[in-house]
């Protein structure tokens, strides 16, 4: 599935624009994209420009994408309860609370909502001991339910 | 602009707003899958209070991964699925006008504004049996005459759908309860036998009766013309002749941590599926066949797919993903034992989900790693309780 809904993704970015604040910088295949994204208005990230990537399967929607912040020499990741340094996100709708109706540009606009609500710049308490032994796809890490132990 | 843009993707916005062409482009929205955003198929009404509507198939996808409703995350389980026969009928008549009010548009776009309103528009492309009757469409800026699919026509396309509904999914007004083993649901009368058996096929104990017993096993010969699932001990079933899809009832999925691979295997060469791969990706076929088949059911008899077409899907899907496995794992050198480790994890999945788990127990989010993730549910849902679509039918 992951092919044609992607497609259908990437021609209503083009067609009918990006969300306000939200910028495709990448989308030519169907493994990877990146988004540039800034949060509007006033806020503690006000002229900063993040980018975001993300990595498709083929289970995708039904599985959910791989979002990571881009950390390289020309994006940091933002400083945020939520995201650690190496680009990880902690965000519910990517791990158990995604929906297959759910598409990058949702993802955006959500992502820049925890952005825009953010009221102090920090990073997550175990941010060391997490981005040292992190898994390169987020989706790896289990970001903590109860029920993993039974 | 790029390469695989230039695939034609059929989607809202080949129709002009509202301004241009009332209602156009929402009724396209509104006929597609918010899953997959094509054209629903086999279209199925899940139990959530909104009734909200999928394909079939990807919402049953989505519901080995979760029971929970997409759109609006409440509970609702595989039992409760309904077909939604009224919708299948719609897009039968909508597939077929689609193109052609499209090329109506296309063709009023072209034309100069002046010409006399009396004169049809010409449609040398389109068949003649959809250009019998003319009709006025009543249009914002002229009086223009179209052609448009007559109420014949739109019989037809409508016949094609037999609306009967399999007995199966009506005939039991008895309570359903889920087999916190494989999951297939049943009537509470035969739950404890068809534990007893481990989970055998429903279909050889649906009645508790003995007399019908029999009368159903034979209807299970019958379909599928052998005694298979007597003769256990034999290491690996003959193909069964293929059953008529028209007649075929839903198949039990198999908890996959308790079976071995040999069962799986057998299972799958009934339906003459490859049996190659060990058990992680033998399960996560016999999965996906399960899905698929009982998917294809809820299309009406006369538009559902062979099990020769279902058996070339599925080949297909897993040809695509051991392609993207190949992409990302090594580029040259990739065989079956690739593939089946990276279906490992997809199999622990399984097993975790065959798992009888009480129903309350829903994954909490635990505070150590993160401790505010409740800020971002409410970002997901912000404006209401359901998860909508950011597109609309927004001006161009
Ligand atoms: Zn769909
Ligand atoms: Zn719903
Ligand atoms: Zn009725």
């Amino acid at each position: 599935m992951s092919t044609r809904r992607l497609q259908k993704e990437l021609l209503e970015l083009k067609n009918e624009g990006a969300p306000a604040g939200i910028q495709l910088l990448k989308g030519d295949d169907f493994q990877s994209w990146i988004l540039s994204i800034e949060v509007l208005g006033e806020s503690l990230y006000k002229g900063d420009k993040f980018a975001l990537e993300f990595r498709f399967d083929s289970q995708y929607p039904i599985a959910p994408p791989s979002v990571t912040f881009v950390v390289n020499e020309q994006f940091q990741a933002p400083e945020h309860p939520h995201v650690y340094s190496n680009g990880h996100i902690c965000a519910s709708i990517l791990a158990n609370e995604w929906s297959p109706v759910l598409t990058v540009s949702a993802v955006c606009i959500t992502l820049q909502s925890m952005l825009a609500s953010c009221k102090r710049k920090e990073r997550p308490p175990d941010n060391d001991r997490y981005v040292a032994r992190a898994p390169a796809d987020p989706r790896r890490t289990r970001w903590a339910f109860h029920d993993d132990d039974v | 602009m790029n390469l695989f843009l230039e695939e034609d993707v059929p989607d809202p916005t080949d129709f002009p707003p509202d301004t241009n062409a009332p209602g156009l482009r929402s009724l396209d929205e509104v006929l597609r899958c918010t899953i997959c955003r094509e054209l629903f198929e086999a279209p199925v009404t899940v139990n959530c209070s909104h009734g909200h509507c999928f394909c079939s198939l990807c919402i049953r996808e989505q519901m080995n991964t979760k029971q929970e409703c997409p759109l609006c995350r409440q509970t609702i389980a595989e039992v409760y699925i309904r077909r939604n026969p009224i919708v299948e009928d719609i897009l039968g008549a909508w597939k077929l006008s689609r193109p052609f009010i499209l090329k109506l548009l296309e063709e009023r776009n072209s034309s100069p504004p002046a010409t006399p309103p009396t004169h049809s528009v010409t449609l040398q492309s389109i068949p003649s049996s959809l250009s019998k009757r003319r009709r006025r469409m009543s249009s914002s800026s002229d009086d223009e005459i179209v052609e448009l699919p007559g109420p014949s026509e739109m019989r037809q396309a409508l016949q094609k759908s037999d609306v009967k509904i399999t007995s199966s999914r009506t005939s039991s007004r008895k309570p359903m309860v889920q087999c916190p083993i494989c999951r297939k649901e049943m009537t509470e009368d035969i739950i404890n036998r068809h534990l007893d058996d481990n989970c055998k096929p429903l279909s050889t104990i649906r009645s508790p009766t003995p007399k019908k017993r029999k009368i159903q096993t034979q209807e299970w010969s019958r379909l599928f013309g052998n005694d298979s699932f007597a003769n256990k001990g034999k290491a690996r079933s003959k193909p069964l002749p293929e059953l008529d899809i028209k007649e075929a009832e839903s198949l039990p999925k198999m908890a996959y941590d308790t079976v071995t691979a040999k069962t799986i295997r057998e299972r799958l060469s009934e339906y003459s599926l490859p049996t190659e791969g060990e058990k992680p990706a033998l399960a996560a076929r016999h999965l996906r066949w399960i899905t698929m088949f009982n998917a294809n059911l809820d299309a009406s008899p006369s538009e559902r797919k062979t099990l020769q077409q279902l058996r070339k899907e599925l080949r297909k899907r897993e040809e695509n993903e051991g392609l993207q496995k190949r992409r990302k794992t090594r580029p040259h050198n990739v065989d079956v034992n690739v593939y089946e480790k990276d279906n490992k994890l997809a199999f622990a999945q399984l097993v975790e989900q065959a798992r009888p788990k009480p129903p309350s127990q829903r994954p909490a989010v635990q505070a150590s790693v993160c401790d505010d993730t409740s800020i971002l549910d409410e970002v997901a849902v912000s404006d209401s309780t359901e998860i909508k679509r950011t597109s609309g039918s927004g001006v161009q």
